[in-house]
């Protein structure tokens, strides 16, 4: 894209973000203790970020919003005695726990049919980018990750995990969680209460450790190589649970490819087969050493990683960790899409349909299209697009836009 | 009922303080005659805990002495104003309080726990896996009290945790409390006390003295020949500052540390004498484990640092993920840095193998 159509991009997304801010923003939610609160802004064009500013009201914010219009706007889920001083001087009171779960952390297997990857050489291919260039070997690839539907509803499934598990494991209550769409690829999780307010960094790597079963030992939960005794029952608190559950998940719907994957030798997969439901059975009965036996020591050991594996949450250990992160304001725009980051109804997140409830405009545009993939948006399909131009609804045309494979056709 | 004799088991409790608070003892009282047994003590307290790492015990009787010693060894350690003391003080003293407390009825840890400490706690009484859980303890204190165990049993994730509470037998609970016990000493520690009563000089200047000798005559705070601190991995690197620096530090963590430091090339006494400044530090078990992971003692095996995946589990591994670049191996990531190849030293590595678990090296 050149330099005229990138700018006329610019000047494009702008106008649309400044109308959806100068017009409410209905969506916008503004952070508890909002006086104590860092924010963080990107711009249009600009490639450094606005950092440690503070806003005193709600009104403030949005009026900077409105004048400003920036492209991404974050604010801290630390809160600080001074917001505005440098990182050293804030004095932290306290941060939410906060949860970031990225589809493109998922593996889902719609990334080999979306996303995209280029070499400065100008080899391309798609999916998940390789390590270096198959043509020229150069290395740090350009990868462009898009997303769809089907990977979103995996980031959704593993949200709603996330939930399950700080609900009975940790006690959190649903009034204490907020569950946001990024705009993007994923799902944020706010958990404000006074107990996780105070949690330091090595605390909160313990809950993603828990979380992501991270420095598990199968044995402290009952699930031990050798020894007598019942195994746990999936009805059991904790982990020992979820792992009995997920063990019987394995044993009920796994078949040969799949307990293959797990690491299973071809001895131990067979009779596993071969002995499915009353293997199934005794494990719900609590006899679970016909398994194990029939497994091997190196086949337990794969099936336990494997039930670990399907029963913990996949979520960046970052994000919760950083005791200082700034995450996206709620009811803004992603610069990477147009999309809002829009805050989920605990009780609707199985019926948050993200393309639907995230397009901020209505109308129609009309862009050219270089290239883009095929795409599904609320239901309705669009593309492939290759060197064309098009009328779409305004959402999809300023994501195609912002993803900068479109830029605004001119008469 | 929390008698006299449980006042003397537990003198930094809230039962003793206030007990203490009713004597209305003045500090100028300590100077006079009859209270000379009592500083004595206090000063026995200090010097237990400096040279053996442990208080001695109290003679049936003495409850009162015992008691009181308590708030007067805490000045003086005050007054010594040397952390890596205090933190030994602070560690006898806790360590103390477990060995009561483990071998205490229920009712009397659920009421240190909780009187004393503000720990939440609720009485459990279930039985899994052959383990009598007796209680249960809110998950954000039990993250507290373990950020600084590092054994894999204390992992959150390998504990029965239910509706935010984690289950715990007695001992297990006691050993939290232990925890309690040492950090407030230390946070009574750190508000320094201005001035120094002219009867309580010749004490302190003693303990000093002591403190002095024992941390040898030199300050280990150059790094050894041979080492080259920059190429360290963020891991070894945490665990080696931590041990100059006197912090505990695991089982696992010194087994780490020492193997990777012989790995580097060390002797020894230079090993040892990293572990110097260490709250428990106790001579002769340095020695012994050390020689132990030379292959000096014991099965002849000389062993080699644990692996990242190894130390991850122990809950050793401190950086981000892909900080180290890929990287499987502490050993490897030093090598690197320093531009080594990875040739076998002489020394001998060829005896190699794999790591022992953390209970049967020591």
């Amino acid at each position: 894209m050149d330099e005229r159509k990138r700018a006329l991009s610019i000047s494009f997304a702008k106008r649309k973000f400044g109308e959806y801010y100068a017009r409410g923003p209905t969506q916008l939610r503004v952070p508890s203790e909002l006086a104590r609160r860092e924010f963080g802004f990107l711009f249009f064009g600009e490639k450094f970020m606005l950092r440690h500013k503070g806003f005193s009201s709600g009104e403030e914010l949005i009026a900077f919003l409105r004048e400003r219009v920036p492209s991404d706007a974050y604010h801290s889920t630390a809160i600080y005695r001074d917001p505005e001083a440098e990182m050293e001087r804030k004095g932290w009171l306290g941060a939410e726990l906060c949860f970031d779960i990225d589809a493109d952390r998922l593996d889902a297997p719609c990334k080999f049919e979306h996303d995209r990857w280029a070499c400065a050489c100008g080899a391309t291919g798609s999916g998940p980018a390789p390590r270096a260039c198959p043509k020229c070997g150069a290395e740090g690839l350009r990868e462009e990750a898009w997303m769809c539907e089907s990977c979103l509803e995996r980031a959704r499934d593993e949200l709603m995990k996330l939930m399950e598990i700080l609900h009975s494991d940790f006690g959190m209550t649903q009034s204490e969680m907020s569950a946001y769409f990024s705009g993007h690829r994923g799902y944020h999780l706010h958990v404000r209460s006074e107990e996780v307010l105070k949690l330091g960094e090595s605390e909160r790597r313990e809950i993603v450790d828990y979380l992501m079963g991270i420095g598990m030992d199968p044995s402290a939960h009952g699930f031990a190589a050798s020894g007598g005794g019942p195994t746990p029952s999936p009805l059991s608190p904790g982990w020992a649970g979820r792992l009995s559950k997920a063990i019987s998940e394995i044993l009920a719907r796994f078949d040969e490819e799949g307990l293959r994957a797990l690491g299973l030798a071809p001895k131990a997969i067979k009779a596993i087969v071969e002995g499915r439901d009353s293997l199934l059975r005794d494990w719900l009965d609590g006899r679970g050493w016909g398994l194990r036996r029939r497994a091997g020591s190196k086949g337990w050991e794969a099936i336990l990683r494997g039930a670990i594996k399907l029963a913990s949450v996949n979520i960046d250990a970052v994000v919760t960790t950083d005791l200082h992160r700034l995450i996206r304001l709620p009811g803004s725009l992603n610069g990477k899409t147009g999309l809002m980051v829009i805050p989920l109804g605990i009780e609707r997140v199985e019926d948050f349909e993200p393309f639907l409830d995230a397009a901020a405009f209505d109308g129609e545009e009309r862009i050219h299209v270089i290239e883009a993939p095929k795409l599904k948006l609320g239901g309705q399909s669009f593309g492939p697009y290759e060197d064309e131009t098009v009328d779409l609804p305004a959402s999809v045309a300023l994501l195609l836009v912002c993803k900068g494979k479109a830029y605004p056709a001119v008469d | 009922m929390f008698g006299k004799i449980d006042l003397a088991k537990y003198p930094f409790s809230a039962e003793a303080a206030e007990y203490i608070k009713s004597k209305g003892l003045m500090l100028e009282d300590l100077a006079s005659q009859e209270f000379r047994p009592i500083l004595a003590k206090a000063e026995e307290r200090a010097r237990g805990a400096m040279l053996e790492g442990r208080i001695p015990e109290w003679r049936r009787g003495e409850e009162e002495m015992e008691i009181i010693s308590y708030p007067i060894a805490l000045m003086l350690m005050s007054l010594v104003r040397d952390q890596g003391v205090q933190r030994r003080f602070a560690l006898a003293e806790a360590k103390r309080a477990y060995g009561f407390l483990r071998e205490d009825s229920s009712e009397k840890i659920l009421r240190i726990g909780e009187g004393t400490f503000g720990m939440r706690i609720r009485t459990a009484g279930e039985s899994r896996s052959n383990r009598f859980y007796e209680f249960e303890l809110y998950f954000a204190d039990y993250l507290k009290d373990t950020a600084s165990l590092r054994h894999g049993k204390w992992k959150l994730c390998n504990r029965i945790l239910s509706s935010g509470w984690v289950s715990l037998t007695r001992e297990e609970l006691a050993r939290l409390i232990q925890e309690e016990v040492y950090r407030r000493i230390l946070e009574r520690l750190s508000t320094p006390i201005d001035g120094e009563p002219e009867f309580l000089k010749p004490i302190v200047s003693g303990l000093r003295g002591l403190a002095e000798s024992a941390r040898g005559t030199a300050e280990y705070l150059e790094a050894p020949k041979g080492l080259i601190l920059e190429a360290m991995p963020p891991c070894i690197k945490s665990l080696y500052e931590g041990a100059i620096h006197g912090r505990n530090i695991s089982h696992m963590g010194r087994f780490a540390l020492t193997a990777f430091l012989a790995g580097a090339g060390l002797g020894e006494e230079d090993i040892i004498r990293v572990f110097q400044s260490s709250a428990d530090f106790d001579g002769r078990k340095t020695k012994y484990q050390v020689e132990h992971i030379f292959g000096l003692r014991g099965s002849r095996i000389r062993y080699k640092p644990p692996k990242c995946d190894t130390m991850r589990t122990h809950g050793l591994c401190v950086g981000p993920e892909g900080e180290c670049g890929g990287i499987r191996h502490p050993m490897a990531y030093y090598e690197r840095r320093l531009g080594m190849r990875r040739t076998r030293r002489a020394g001998g590595t060829e005896a190699v193998k794999a790591t022992p678990s953390p209970d049967r090296d020591g």
